[in-house]
């Protein structure tokens, strides 16, 4: 099981999304958070960036385009580990191709959240 | 943690502009603020229950929307009503579905999608049925009065 698949598990209550402030591309996050989380694709984790910590695991995940065509969702979730289990997803990277990067295909996202440090994990 | 509210919030989605009366956020321990998907899933959930029974004809914006919250695709809209796929991107140029009757069913079919479950154990007079709009706008209103979705209004395009 991946971490995304655990994120999949969360009651709704526990899976939140960043306000500091709010963007109009925050808001389109809001309105695409449903579809990421049921029929995002993983694209692997990292620790966090500003300090390594196990309580913490960052993960990336691409959902294609509501319409087929187009720019897909790209975001990035901090999940708060506890005991080996995810407690909670924050998410606070969201790329649509709106004034942001954005990306057609999973190939694409695939590669850029390698570059960013993320990296499947091997069963 | 703790809960903040912010009152008469702007959010924008199926290309306008919603006043949501009470937004709750939760003020976390390390000073950041978040917003919880069970109280975006509540807003979305009223602005599609508003949407779905509408008599307005479905934008491209709005039914962009429902298929974001209701996880569904295009394609699945366009297999739902027995179209092409491609059907849909001629939808996506002309910004609008461009049959009433269309709309309708989509209408019917997402709103089905969020409040079937509950939904299934009303029960109501046949002459609710008779006419497609009318049987959305009742059943938009319904789920207000039993609480499924809150009550919304959208303040201008975005």
């Amino acid at each position: 099981m991946t971490w995304f698949d655990s994120v999949k598990r969360l009651p709704s209550e526990v899976i939140e999304v960043r306000h500091e402030p709010f963007t109009a591309r925050y808001h389109r996050a809001w309105q695409r958070l449903e579809m990421i989380v049921r029929a995002g694709i993983y694209l692997g984790s990292r620790a966090p960036e500003e300090a390594p910590d196990d309580r913490f695991r960052e993960i990336a995940v691409w959902a294609p385009p509501t319409t087929g065509r187009g720019f897909g969702a790209y975001c990035c979730f901090r999940l708060e580990i506890e005991q080996s289990r995810v407690r909670s997803a924050t998410l606070f990277c969201y790329y649509d191709g709106d004034e942001c990067p954005g990306f057609t295909t999973l190939a694409r996202a695939l590669s850029f959240a390698r570059t960013n440090g993320f990296a499947l994990e091997v069963s | 943690m703790s809960t903040l509210i912010e009152r008469d919030y702007a959010y924008q989605a199926a290309g306008r502009i919603w006043r949501v009366p009470e937004l709750h956020l939760q003020q976390k321990a390390d000073g950041t603020v978040a917003v919880q998907k069970s109280e975006i899933d509540r807003i979305n959930r009223a602005i599609a229950n508003q949407i779905c029974g509408s008599l307005d004809p479905l934008t491209v914006d709005e039914l962009t929307f429902l298929c974001d919250v209701t996880a569904h695709t295009f394609a699945d809209a366009a297999s739902r009503l027995g179209v092409h796929k491609s059907t849909l991107s001629k939808w996506r140029q002309h910004g609008a579905v461009p049959r009433l009757a269309l709309g309708t069913l989509l209408k019917r079919w997402f709103w089905f999608e969020l409040f079937g479950e509950q939904a299934n154990r009303w029960s109501t007079t046949l002459g609710h049925f008779r006419d497609d709009a009318d049987f959305l706008v009742y059943v938009r209103d319904r789920a207000i009065h039993q609480h499924l979705a809150d009550p919304i209004e959208w303040m201008r395009a975005s």
